[in-house]
C-alpha cells in the first residue's frame, strides 16, 4: 500500500493533466483549475517547509559536532533564524524598511557579489583553457573572440563587422545546436515522465525497486 | 629557468584577476561613451511595448534572482518606465522567491517618476511557488489564483485596477525576465500553447541570450532583451540612459582583456612547443 498509493495518485493526476490537453470537458478543465493546481502548491509549500527543516538538521549537527568551518554552518543559521524571526516574529512584511535593511544590504549584496566572481573565474578559464591544440580548438577560440567583440560596442569600434559576424554565428551554427539539443533533451524528459507516470521509475519512494 | 615564452601561457590567475580588476574599474574615473547600436530583436521588443493601444494589460513575470540585479534591473525599469508612461496596466508576478521583492524596490523610483498609483496602475502579485499550477489557475482567476492577496497582503478584489484583469485571455503582452527556469518556456507552454496570450516578450540575462534567440527565430517570442548589452540598447531607445550604459564600458574592457590574455597565452604556447619539437 506504502508503494502502490504513491504511484496510483501519479498515474491519475498525470493522465487527468495529460488528458485536458486534448479533451474539451468543463469537467477536467474545473477540476484542475479548482484542485490539482491547487494541490500542487500546498504541496510545494510543505517541500518548502521540508527543505527547511532538513537544512536545519544538517547544518545543526555540523555545529553540535564541531566539524571544519562549522563557524559558516552558524552563520547560515543565525540569519535562516533572523530573518525567521522578523517575518513570523515581528511581522515585518518583505515590503517593510526593517526587514529590507537587511534584505538590500546582506542578501541582495552578497547575491551580486557571488555573481560578479563568475567574470573572474571566466577570465581565467578561458585564458587556460582556449588553446590552439587543434582544428576544432582553434576554432572554438576564434568564434569565442568574435561573440565576444561583437557583443560590446567596443568591438564595433574596433571593426563595424563584428556584430555582424556575431550575429550570424548566433543565426546559423548556435541555434541549430540549440534546437537540436533541446529536442534531444525534451524527448528525454518525455520518456522519464512516461516512466514516472506508469510506475517504472520508483525511485523517489522509499527503498527503491 | 622559464623563458618569457613559457611564463605567457602559464600567467599566475591573480595576475589576471588584477588586471581585470582594473581594467573594469577604470570605467570609473573617465567614459568612453562608444555609440550603442541596436540589435534588430531589442527594437522588436521595445516596438511591441511601445505600439500597444493605452490601457493594455501586461503581466511582467519576474523569475530572476536577486543576484542578476546588474544585468535585469536596468531593463526592468526601462520596460516599466516605458509601459506607464504609455497608459499601461502592469501586473507584477513571480515564482522566484526573490522576484516581487527586488521589483518593489527598483520600481519604487519609476512609479513615483511616472505618478503610478498601486491598485489604479500596477500591482504586484508576489511570489506563488509551483509555477505551472499557478500559471494554469490564472486561465481561469487570477484572484483565485493569487488568493485574493496581493505582495502586501491586501485583498486584490478591492482594487480599480483588477477590473482589467480577471483571467489569463486578458492579457495584451507578458513580459518575462528570465535567468533559467522558470521562464520564459513556462509561459510559452501554459499560456501562449493554449491560446491565452499572442504577445511574449523576453528580458533576459547574457547566458540566457542565444536560448531565448532560438525562441525568438522561431517566433514564439516578439522581442529579446539580453543581458547588459541588450538594457543599454533598450535604455537608449526608451531615451534614459541609465547603469546598463554606464556599465557598458567596464563591459567592453573586460572583454578586451580577456581577448588579450587569450591572445598573449597563445603566443606563449605555439612559440614553447615549436621550440621543445626544434631542440628534439
Amino acid at each position: 500500500m506504502r508503494k502502490t498509493l504513491p504511484l496510483v495518485i501519479t498515474f491519475v493526476a498525470g493522465a487527468i493533466m495529460i488528458l485536458q490537453s486534448y479533451i474539451q470537458s468543463d469537467f477536467l478543465y474545473n477540476f484542475v483549475q479548482n484542485y490539482l493546481a491547487r494541490a500542487v502548491t500546498v504541496s510545494t509549500a510543505w517541500a518548502v517547509g521540508l527543505g527547511a527543516v532538513n537544512v536545519i538538521r544538517v547544518h545543526g549537527r555540523r555545529i553540535s559536532n564541531k566539524r571544519p568551518s562549522y563557524f559558516y554552518s552558524m552563520v547560515l543559521l543565525g540569519t535562516f533564524f533572523w530573518f525567521a524571526i522578523v517575518g513570523f516574529v515581528m511581522q515585518k512584511h518583505n515590503s517593510d524598511p526593517f526587514y529590507l535593511f537587511f534584505y538590500d544590504n546582506i542578501l541582495l549584496n552578497l547575491s551580486a557579489t557571488m555573481y560578479s566572481v563568475l567574470a573572474f573565474y571566466i577570465g581565467s578559464a578561458a585564458y587556460r583553457s582556449f588553446r590552439v591544440r587543434s582544428l576544432d580548438a582553434t576554432m572554438l577560440l576564434l568564434t569565442s573572440m568574435i561573440v565576444m567583440l561583437g557583443a560590446v560596442p567596443i568591438g564595433q569600434a574596433i571593426w563595424g563587422g563584428f556584430p555582424t559576424l556575431a550575429a550570424w554565428i548566433g543565426a546559423n551554427i548556435n541555434t541549430p545546436v540549440l534546437r537540436a539539443m533541446t529536442i534531444g533533451l525534451t524527448l528525454g524528459a518525455l520518456t522519464q515522465s512516461m516512466r514516472n507516470l506508469i510506475g517504472i521509475e520508483r525511485g523517489h519512494l522509499s527503498g527503491g525497486e | 629557468m622559464q623563458s618569457i615564452f613559457e611564463k605567457m601561457y602559464q600567467v599566475d590567475r591573480r595576475v589576471i584577476y588584477a588586471i581585470l580588476l582594473l581594467a573594469m574599474a577604470m570605467p570609473m574615473f573617465f567614459t568612453l561613451g562608444l555609440p550603442i547600436n541596436i540589435d534588430v530583436y531589442v527594437e522588436d521588443a521595445y516596438k511591441v511595448v511601445n505600439e500597444l493601444p493605452e490601457g493594455s494589460v501586461i503581466w511582467i513575470g519576474c523569475e530572476y534572482s536577486a543576484s542578476q540585479i546588474a544585468e535585469i534591473k536596468p531593463m526592468l525599469q526601462a520596460f516599466a518606465r516605458l509601459a506607464l508612461q504609455k497608459g499601461h496596466y502592469i501586473y507584477i508576478g513571480s515564482a522566484f522567491a526573490d522576484g516581487c521583492t527586488t521589483a518593489h524596490n527598483w520600481l519604487q523610483d519609476i512609479f513615483a517618476e511616472t505618478g503610478a498609483v498601486n491598485g489604479e496602475n500596477y500591482v504586484i502579485f508576489g511570489y506563488r511557488p509551483s509555477f505551472n499550477s499557478t500559471m494554469e489557475a490564472v486561465r481561469s482567476s487570477v484572484i483565485d489564483a493569487m488568493s485574493d492577496r496581493d505582495h502586501y497582503g491586501n485583498k486584490l478584489s478591492d482594487k480599480p485596477i483588477m477590473q482589467h484583469f480577471e483571467k489569463a485571455s486578458d492579457i495584451d503582452l507578458v513580459l518575462v525576465f528570465d535567468s533559467g527556469s522558470p521562464g520564459s518556456d513556462d509561459y510559452i507552454a501554459v499560456w501562449r500553447s493554449q491560446g491565452e496570450v499572442e504577445l511574449i516578450v523576453c528580458g533576459a540575462t547574457g547566458v540566457e541570450l542565444p536560448n531565448q534567440l532560438v525562441k525568438y527565430d522561431a517566433g514564439l517570442l516578439q522581442g529579446v532583451v539580453g543581458g547588459m548589452n541588450g538594457a543599454a540598447q533598450l535604455e537608449k531607445l526608451v531615451g534614459v540612459p541609465g547603469s546598463a550604459t554606464k556599465g557598458m564600458d567596464s563591459q567592453g574592457l573586460a572583454h578586451l582583456t580577456i581577448i588579450a590574455f587569450m591572445v598573449i597565452g597563445n603566443i606563449g604556447y605555439l612559440v614553447s612547443k615549436s621550440r621543445n619539437l626544434r631542440s628534439k
